[in-house]
């Protein structure tokens, strides 16, 4: 069973905003993240042919695709660290614009220090949210696992966003 | 735990981006639509390209590879997941359509390499035709993830371009990750302890992993 051309339209509406974001968590950096986010799409549309349906859920293998691709990014790359001055603030309140980019500017440079294997996992909870259940299956690991890596790092987080002020301890 | 802050970072794609992509998937054809566009001409040219890359790595690796000791073979079936936009992508080839039943493949040890020392197995994919389909999809399903380097670190079974060889058709090999998921160490070590000594000889008929592994079980248990 492959997915239909009229579905296509759908998928790639529901789906865009899904890779992009876990790029985006990922790589902390809008440009790498359409970038490899238009990789993944052009692969999936290539070999469109081969999926099946019977395999796994379409977002399922479309994500395993996108997987790989940053696999393969970060073979030769390390995540980008940004810096506070970086960019344009635009338009609006100057002091509420930076704050609101500061915070994620430092929420995407906590999780840029994160291992490898957490940053994975938070991106595709966060950024692309995914299920607990869906991250298992795409990493091959158990689901408890994945919430625990999840607890740990969500904690951990925390702390470092409560350390730079940017949260309050609730 | 609240963990709201987390998804403060979510944005949605610029729609100039958005439209971009729309545009260029627009432009993208299947492998196989574009090869039913193209006929058999294109297919006959791109094969035969690619028989002459993979010959001139195969008479500079056989040499090599005649020296190894083919350990176990194994056929397996069930495609678990299309690995084929990779090789695809990275070699252009025009592939075939996905067989039912798969080809050849070995597993060895490489205690013989400086890897070993580490304590990691490679696998090297072997095939007995040119479909290279199956030879990605046989990674797959066996489960062989996650994979990583010689210095341990993460990376995806991707395929080398030196590693394509024809006469003894190694496909990649890839290291598998020193404390591997228990249920590929399982048989990971099973290969390594057993397998050694020994070579299956390949049946004429392809079989599924599963009737594989107790023939393979049963050779083993009854040698000396």
């Amino acid at each position: 069973v492959t997915v239909s051309e009229a579905d296509w339209d759908a998928v790639f509406q529901k789906e865009l905003p899904r890779i992009y974001n876990y790029f985006l968590y990922r790589l902390n950096d809008k440009g790498l993240a359409e970038d490899l986010c238009s990789t993944s799409f052009i692969r999936a549309w290539k070999s469109r042919d081969s999926y099946r349906q019977d395999k796994s859920a379409f977002s399922t293998w479309l994500f395993t695709i996108a997987h790989r691709v940053a696999v393969d990014y970060f073979r030769k790359h390390h995540p980008k660290i940004v810096s506070l001055d970086e960019g344009i603030l635009g338009e609006g309140n100057p002091e509420i614009i930076y704050q609101e980019r500061a915070e994620k500017i430092l929420l995407g440079n906590a999780i840029a220090a994160l291992p490898e294997r957490e940053q994975e996992i938070i991106s595709l909870k966060y950024g692309a949210e995914l299920s607990n259940k869906e991250i298992a299956e795409l990493l091959k690991l158990s689901e408890s696992n994945v919430s625990t890596i999840l607890h740990r790092t969500v904690k951990q987080l925390r702390g470092i966003m409560m350390q730079q002020g940017e949260l309050s301890h609730e | 735990m609240n963990d709201d802050f987390l998804y403060t970072r979510q944005e949605s794609p610029a729609p100039e981006f958005v439209a971009e992509l729309q545009e260029r998937l627009g432009h993208v054809d299947s492998p196989r639509k574009a090869k039913r566009k193209n006929g058999q001409k294109t297919f006959a040219w791109k094969a035969a390209a690619a028989m002459f890359v993979v010959t001139v790595l195969g008479l500079v690796v056989f040499s090599q590879e005649r020296l190894r000791t083919s350990i176990i073979n194994i056929f397996v079936d069930d495609p678990n997941y299309d690995l084929l936009a990779e090789l695809d992508s990275r070699y252009g080839f025009e592939l075939p359509t996905v067989p039912s039943r798969y080809q050849l493949s070995s597993v060895r040890n490489m205690t013989s390499t400086s890897y070993a020392a580490s304590g990691g197995y490679s696998v090297e994919i072997h095939w007995q035709n040119s479909d290279f389909t199956c030879l990605l999809e046989l990674t797959a399903e066996l489960g062989f993830y996650p994979w990583t380097d010689e210095n341990n670190l993460p990376v995806e079974p991707v395929l080398e371009e030196n590693q394509i060889l024809l006469n003894e058709h190694v496909v990649g090999t890839w290291y598998t990750p020193i404390d591997p998921v228990p249920s590929i160490r399982r048989r990971l070590v099973w290969w390594n302890e057993s397998a050694i000594s020994y070579t299956l000889d390949a049946p004429t008929t392809c079989m599924s992993l599963d009737e594989f592994l107790a023939i393979a079980q049963s050779t083993l248990s009854e040698s000396p």
